[in-house]
């Protein structure tokens, strides 16, 4: 290790090293989706049912398609939908939050008021329910999740805009006749940035999850799209009869990625809380 | 022409009636002192006078025109702290022109310096901030200024600097100000008449 990297403040270089095994992991499943040969998806690709192998890494299933290649667009399409979703989510809990928090003791009640409600509904029947409305595929997805993720983050951010809304350059903004919209969102926002980047990076894994459980439960993704959901429902019932690597090396993978991006999330908050509080 | 307080009623939500039946008046063109101990309500006046806080009761004009509820208000406050009246994440150039197109004549007047313009908050001393303020309270629309302890925590020769350039301003435009202050020194040199808060409880 060079001795500028050593003498940088631990927290940040652990957050450089987080961010660089995301970008790694991002820019190989995107090569991988640009450079795997699609016909390796189609059934016959190769022997039906072959354990992993040099030709195969990941093995073949029942149909001969190679796992490997459907493992990396599964991966693909995951972290897709991730930050699709992710980027919803945190948008509704940026406008809501921030609304709640300016606009007034009525306005601040009916959010208030839809984001207990929100909270009381068990997120998992609430998202099955909405990806069934929505009809399944990618709306269904992004809607499901987005719909029932936002509250946490809408509470974080309504309570840091709380602590602002009564600044004396707010009220200066106001004396010289800048509207609401204005203050919420050329005053306001920039100051819980960071915030949001965080609340982004940590709704991001859970959106992947549940994007593979919902796939899994049948709510999700067609079975022909290779999304790690549909693999992980398609490969349970063989693993009882040895074919592990069917279920196996998709879970990995998607627990990995997973992994990197949450502990992406913690660190760059370590980073942030600090600086939040001082700069 | 005439910023006029009559029958002002005001109190804390909860607390006692901090003013009752209020009558001030600051002519344009002339400096009006308000001066008391801590805690007897200058700065809630100033908030008053500016339209940060609602009275109670009573009106507030300006020249003849009831204050506005929103838009831009002819009565512009200066705080006495610069660092919380500016957003930290904003450049200098955009503090300024949240206002207006402040011409480079009144930059020079205040002594802002080109290169601050640039510059956050954070990178400037307290000083230099609140000639930025200044500034900004000085749109081409603004009749009455009120500077709320705007020089108590600077060194003398801040103070005396950032004093003379506004007051020469002031003059130059005919504005009225409100100065609340409690330092007698400060009041005696740049008041013409001198208000103690306590007449107007």
């Amino acid at each position: 290790m060079t001795v500028s990297a050593a003498r940088r403040p631990r927290g940040r270089r652990d957050l450089l090293v987080s961010l660089a095994v995301v970008v790694v992991v991002v820019a190989c499943v995107v090569a991988g989706g640009l450079l795997l040969d699609p016909a390796q998806i189609r059934p016959n690709a190769g022997p039906p049912s072959s354990p992993p192998g040099l030709r195969h890494l990941f093995g073949t299933d029942h149909l001969g398609r190679d796992m490997f290649t459907r493992t990396v667009h599964g991966l693909g399409l995951s972290l897709a939908i991730g930050v699709l979703t992710a980027a919803v989510g945190t948008v509704i809990s940026a406008v809501l939050g921030v609304c709640a928090a300016l606009f007034g003791r009525w306005v601040d009640g009916l959010i208030s008021w839809i984001i207990d409600l929100a909270i009381g509904i068990p997120h998992l029947i609430f998202m099955i329910l909405l990806a069934f409305v929505v009809g399944g595929g990618v709306p269904g997805i992004v809607l499901g999740i987005a719909l029932t993720h936002w509250m946490s983050l809408a509470l974080l951010v309504r309570a840091d805009v709380r602590q602002i809304r009564g600044a004396e350059f707010l009220l200066v903004s106001r004396g010289l006749g800048r509207s609401p919209l204005f203050i919420a969102w050329r005053q306001v926002t920039p100051l819980i940035l960071p915030q949001l980047l965080v609340g982004f990076v940590l709704m991001f894994p859970h959106v992947i999850l549940h994007e593979a459980a919902l796939t899994f439960l049948g709510f999700g993704f067609s079975p022909q799209t290779p999304a790690i959901g549909i693999l992980l429902s398609e490969g349970m019932p063989h693993i009882s009869s040895g074919m592990w690597w069917l279920a196996v090396f998709p879970g990995v993978t998607l627990l990995l990625v997973v992994l990197a991006v949450a502990r992406l999330g913690d660190r760059i908050r370590t980073v942030l809380d600090p600086a939040t509080a001082h700069a | 022409m005439t910023l006029v307080v009559d029958a002002l009623g005001f109190g804390y939500p909860g607390g006692a009636p901090l003013f009752r039946d209020a009558e001030f008046r600051v002519d344009a063109g002339s400096v009006v002192g308000v001066t008391g101990p801590s805690g007897a309500g200058k700065s809630t006046f100033g908030a008053l006078l500016a339209g940060d806080l609602r009275p109670r009761s009573g009106v507030i004009t300006v020249d003849g025109a009831p204050l506005p509820l929103r838009g831009f208000r002819p009565v512009q406050l200066i705080h006495q702290h610069p660092e919380h009246a500016v957003n930290r994440t904003w450049r200098m150039r955009a503090v300024l022109r949240e206002s207006h197109a402040v011409p480079q004549e009144t930059l020079d007047q205040l002594g802002i310096e080109p290169g601050w313009l640039d510059r956050r908050p954070g990178e400037l001393s307290g000083g230099e901030l609140q000639r930025f303020c200044i500034a900004r309270a000085l749109h081409p629309a603004t009749r009455y200024l009120v500077a709320d302890e705007m020089t108590a925590m600077f060194d003398a020769i801040t103070q005396a600097t950032i004093w003379h350039r506004l007051l020469a301003i002031v003059r130059e435009r005919g504005l009225g100000m409100v100065v609340i202050s409690h330092e007698p020194a400060l009041l005696d040199r740049v008041c013409d008449e001198q208000v103690a808060v306590e007449t107007l409880r």
